[in-house]
């Protein structure tokens, strides 16, 4: 959660660092591509659009240690 | 590689949004369904809420996201500037909301470990109550098995106890200190003859004849702590004296003070009369003995003295001096001679008849020839006979002899008065297959100290020269040899009450077969042919 905070709160900071004139789209928003040369600030702002493979495993996860949870509960397993 | 495409980060983040939706919704389902099981568990309440807000959150943000990403695809770029503030604050809120249910989680955590331990530690107490608790329970159901083997033996016990008490022939009771009987049982009651039911406040001074025995029997208890094998005497309820053994057990409280007494006594009023009897008896055995011998050693001289004073008398004329001197010694040698008679008859040496006999006839004998001097001395006869009296087999002269010494003695006894009553009755005992008859007077009775004496030979009340003290002493010796017996009573003890005089009862035994007729025995046969 921390982590997806970071990258969340991070991806938001470079949205304003990375200039406009980065990206180009020509034939729409779906086209657009942000254009080199590849700085590292480029490269971190990329990297937090992906956001979503790290916060969509961890909510897997949640998902699966509720159902353990769940499931052990109704055995009458200690939890 | 000049340029990267955003296309990949936009289909991740609408595709990322949707899944985190439902990702989100199905993590809140089970928090529920596990809240929903055990409601009291803390854990199941932080994850429910966790997820509630973690939906919120997610719900926000991934809409925030589709929203952004759609518009900005149909190019409502400038839309999207004016709510992106909104979105991005609401998610920064809900994110802090679930920012503070995290830490609320790590502080109730805390608290929650804090109760668990607690929990834990009264879980182990619990377990060891449980375990106490079982113990206990097989310690009372042992303590009980205990009390009720217990309380069988205390009840069978007390059953015996209390059995013996109520069926035992002799008196138990128990006083307080005051002596006052608190509880007695059912032959106490009848040996004193009170009701059970009626039972008054009744004490050891009630019950006691002589207080100076009331004096030692407490002296000796509190002194001793006991009482052993005491004689003494209780009053009846009716006045009567009863001779009881009494034994008695002090009973001390907890600061050693006579608080009380158990006793038993024993009637011996039955006993003792018949030891009286008894040893009567044998006296009057012996002396009937020493009477025989004496009356045989006296009897022979006693004949030569007379045959002596006879054969003078033919020698000297009756006008003589001699001769007049003469017949004083042959009238008191034939006095000498009866008295030797009847020294004889008490000792059951003479010889006698055996007839059957109807003791009416034999009673109105008596009257007929007593009857004259009774109404001179104004005295009042009463005849009480039944009619159908069984003969009995006896002499009949012997006993006319007996009943004319009772009628005697009676007349004696109420002449200084002046007259009185006499009555005679004689009624037949079928049970005890024997005839009584009864002479009661109404005059002055025996005095209880001369009592033991009457029956002796030459015991007599009278002034000298008006009895031999004889009379009874012949009766007794005439009824014995009839196998009767003669029982005094006087004062006489009714129904109603004491009467003044004398009552002599005379028993005879009806022999088995009453039709065998019984005319003249050997003795009366050779005293004939003698």
């Amino acid at each position: 959660m921390i982590l997806w905070n970071v990258v969340a709160f991070t991806g938001h900071s470079l949205d304003t660092l990375v200039d406009s004139a980065s990206f180009t789209n020509d034939a729409g928003y779906l086209s657009t591509r942000l254009e080199g040369p590849f700085t590292s600030l480029k490269i971190w702002y990329y990297f937090t659009k992906l956001d979503h493979l790290f916060s969509v495993p961890a909510l897997f996860f949640l998902y699966l240690g509720m159902k353990a949870l769940y499931r052990n509960t109704m055995e009458g397993k200690e939890v | 590689m000049t340029s990267l495409p955003m296309l990949p980060a936009i289909i991740v983040d609408m595709a990322g949004s949707f899944i985190i939706i439902v990702l989100s919704f199905l993590s809140l389902r089970y928090a529920w369904l596990l809240i929903r099981r055990q409601p009291e568990n803390f854990l199941w309440g932080f994850l429910f809420y966790f997820c509630l807000t973690l939906v919120c959150f997610s719900v926000s943000r991934a809409l925030g996201h589709l929203l952004k990403q759609l518009l900005l695809i149909f190019n409502y770029t400038e839309q999207w500037h004016i709510l992106a503030p909104y979105t991005g604050g609401f998610n920064t809120l809900l994110m802090i909301s679930l920012a503070a249910v995290s830490i609320y989680y790590h502080k109730g955590i805390e608290g929650y470990r804090a109760i668990q331990k607690k929990a834990g530690s009264l879980k182990i107490a619990n377990e060891q109550l449980e375990v106490s608790t079982d113990k206990l329970l097989k310690l009372n159901k042992n303590l009980e098995k205990i009390v009720e083997t217990r309380t069988k033996k205390l009840s069978t016990s007390e059953k015996k106890f209390r059995n013996f008490f109520t069926n035992s022939k002799d008196m138990v009771y128990f006083c307080d200190s005051t002596t006052r009987i608190g509880t007695m049982n059912p032959a106490g009651f009848e040996m004193l003859g009170y009701s059970m039911q009626q039972t008054p406040e009744l004490g050891l001074k009630d019950i006691f004849h002589n207080p100076e025995d009331l004096e030692k029997y407490t002296e000796a208890l509190t002194t001793e702590g006991f009482v052993e094998d005491m004689e003494v005497e209780f009053v009846r309820a009716e006045g009567t004296v009863i001779y009881v053994l009494l034994s008695a057990t002090a009973l001390f409280d907890e600061d050693r003070k006579f608080s009380g007494c158990e006793g038993i006594a024993k009637d011996l009023t039955r006993v003792r009369t018949m030891m009286k009897q008894l040893a009567s008896s044998e006296k009057m055995a012996s002396v009937g003995q020493m009477a025989a011998g004496v009356a045989h050693e006296i009897n022979t001289p006693l004949g030569v003295i007379l045959g002596y004073a006879q054969l003078m008398m033919d020698d000297f004329g009756p006008e003589s001096e001699e001769g007049k001197n003469l017949e004083v010694v042959e009238r008191q040698a034939r006095a000498c001679r009866k008295i030797v008679a009847d020294l004889l008859k008490f000792s059951r040496q003479s010889e006698s008849a055996r007839e059957n006999i109807l003791l009416n006839e034999v009673l109105e004998d008596v009257l007929a020839v007593t009857e004259h001097s009774l109404n001179l001395d104004h005295i009042q006869v009463w005849r009480d006979f039944d009619e159908d009296l069984p003969t009995i087999v006896g002499d009949p002269e012997k006993l006319c002899q007996v009943f004319v010494n009772f009628v005697n003695n009676a007349r004696h006894a109420m002449e200084e008065q002046g007259g009185g009553d006499l009555f005679l009755s004689c009624h037949y005992e079928k049970e005890r297959g024997q005839v009584a008859v009864t002479i009661r007077d109404t005059g002055h009775g025996i005095p209880r100290n001369v009592m033991p004496q009457i029956f002796d030979p030459f015991f007599t009340t009278k002034s000298v020269g008006k009895g031999t003290g004889l009379g009874l002493s012949v009766s007794y010796g005439i009824i014995k040899e009839h196998g009767g017996v003669i029982e005094v009573e006087s004062p006489v003890q009714t129904e109603d009450g004491e009467l003044k005089g004398t009552a002599l009862r005379v028993k005879l035994p009806v022999p088995l077969l009453e039709s065998a007729a019984v005319t003249n025995d050997n003795h009366r046969e050779k005293s004939k042919q003698s």
